[in-house]
């Protein structure tokens, strides 16, 4: 994802979090404070949310009561799986190189 | 407010997300954070409407809005106790006492200058730091920025006045106060409130150092006390009057330090300290 610059981060945990379903707006803000502990701004999400519809990494749902539901698309899903195992490659990596640094 | 807000996008965006838009802003109390991260969202969409397709710079992110915050808040503390120091401490060794601080005026610049920048950074503080707090308190918080402001605004006019017309009521008959001195302390008063409000909506919140919390929260109101049994009572029985200032520097230094404290809990742990409330809560 390296088009969102700035917007990266807040669209990976954006993109876990639909991961498990398709939510709206305050339902993403709200699975991604408890999971992270970080506030998501209202401003952030649509400005990550639009950057990832334009990507075609999620798609919208029709709208439900002015709330409209967003999910992750087959590409998303792809992104998304290999983002997670760069990151879990380098967690490993990191790690591993402190576990040998502290001997 | 928020049709207001909405209303700072461009028009395109609102047609295709302004509804969903608005119903999340709907759905969530906004605090002053959320506010500033709605105003630079706006101000994206507007660039990006101009370069569809590339990132925007503007703005920054939660951790660095939370560290940038901290920092504010220490030197915002420090600043603003060692100004407030400076115009009280009389270098040529007269007794000091609250009731006769304004017989120095005008005070020195240099602190003078110092209190208000002080100012400006914990107002900048108050609004950083709030991103986690306003969501639990927002009453709270909106308070504290609104009283913190407020704050800035009139002891600004106040010390300008001070510095300018000392303790004459010249300037002051159009506000109906009796001089700068008495615009000087409402700021006062308003600032310490702000700080008092913040700070318990920070204990209330878990979020950053409660210590640091309790420490601003203690010091503003007992300032406030002692600022004004100071002034009121000046010396009666054994109280005498340079004991009131002793007291009044006391807390001056512990507001100053509770506020250094709180921006460096946020500074150094902007991940583990928020991270804290949530870990503690799913348990």
């Amino acid at each position: 994802m390296p088009e969102l610059g700035r917007f990266a981060e807040p669209a990976l945990v954006i993109l876990v979090s639909l991961s498990e379903g398709p939510k709206h707006g305050y339902g993403i803000t709200m699975d991604v404070e408890a999971g992270t502990g970080r506030p998501l701004g209202p401003g952030t999400l649509y400005a990550a949310l639009a950057r990832l519809e334009e990507a075609g990494l999620i798609e919208a749902l029709p709208s439900e009561n002015r709330r409209r539901p967003y999910r992750l698309t087959g590409l998303g899903a792809t992104v998304l799986d290999a983002r997670l195992h760069e990151l879990s490659d380098l967690v490993r990596v990191g790690l591993d190189r402190l576990r040998r640094a502290a001997r | 407010m928020r049709r207001f807000l909405i209303r700072l996008y461009p028009e395109r965006w609102r047609e295709r997300y302004g509804a969903e838009y608005e119903a999340l802003l709907d759905e969530r109390p906004l605090g002053p954070w959320d506010v500033a991260d709605v105003l630079l969202g706006a101000v994206d969409a507007h660039v990006r409407g101009r370069a569809p397709g590339k990132a925007s710079a503007l703005g920054r992110g939660a951790r660095m809005s939370t560290r940038t915050s901290g920092y504010a808040a220490m030197a915002g503390g420090l600043l603003w106790s060692a100004g407030l120091f400076g115009v009280t401490f009389d270098p040529s060794g007269r007794p000091w006492a609250i009731s006769t601080m304004f017989a120095m005026a005008p005070w020195p610049w240099p602190p003078v200058a110092a209190m208000l920048v002080g100012m400006v950074l914990i107002l900048l503080a108050v609004i950083g730091l709030s991103a986690v707090q306003a969501r639990q308190h927002p009453r709270l918080i909106w308070a504290s920025v609104i009283a913190s402001a407020f704050g800035i605004l009139v002891p600004s006019i106040g010390l300008v006045g001070v510095q300018i017309f000392g303790n004459r009521s010249s300037i002051s008959e159009a506000i109906a106060l009796d001089s700068a001195w008495d615009i000087w302390t409402l700021g006062l008063f308003t600032i310490l409130g702000g700080s008092a409000a913040f700070a318990l909506a920070t204990w209330r919140a878990h979020v950053f150092s409660r210590v640091a919390a309790l420490i601003i929260l203690s010091a503003s109101t007992l300032m406030i006390a002692t600022f004004v049994g100071g002034t009121t009572f000046r010396a009666i029985g054994p109280i005498k009057a340079s004991w009131w200032l002793g007291l009044f520097f006391l807390e001056l230094v512990a507001f100053g330090v509770g506020w250094i404290a709180l921006g460096w809990s946020a500074t150094r742990g902007d991940r583990s300290s928020i991270e804290a409330p949530v870990a503690s809560a799913k348990t």
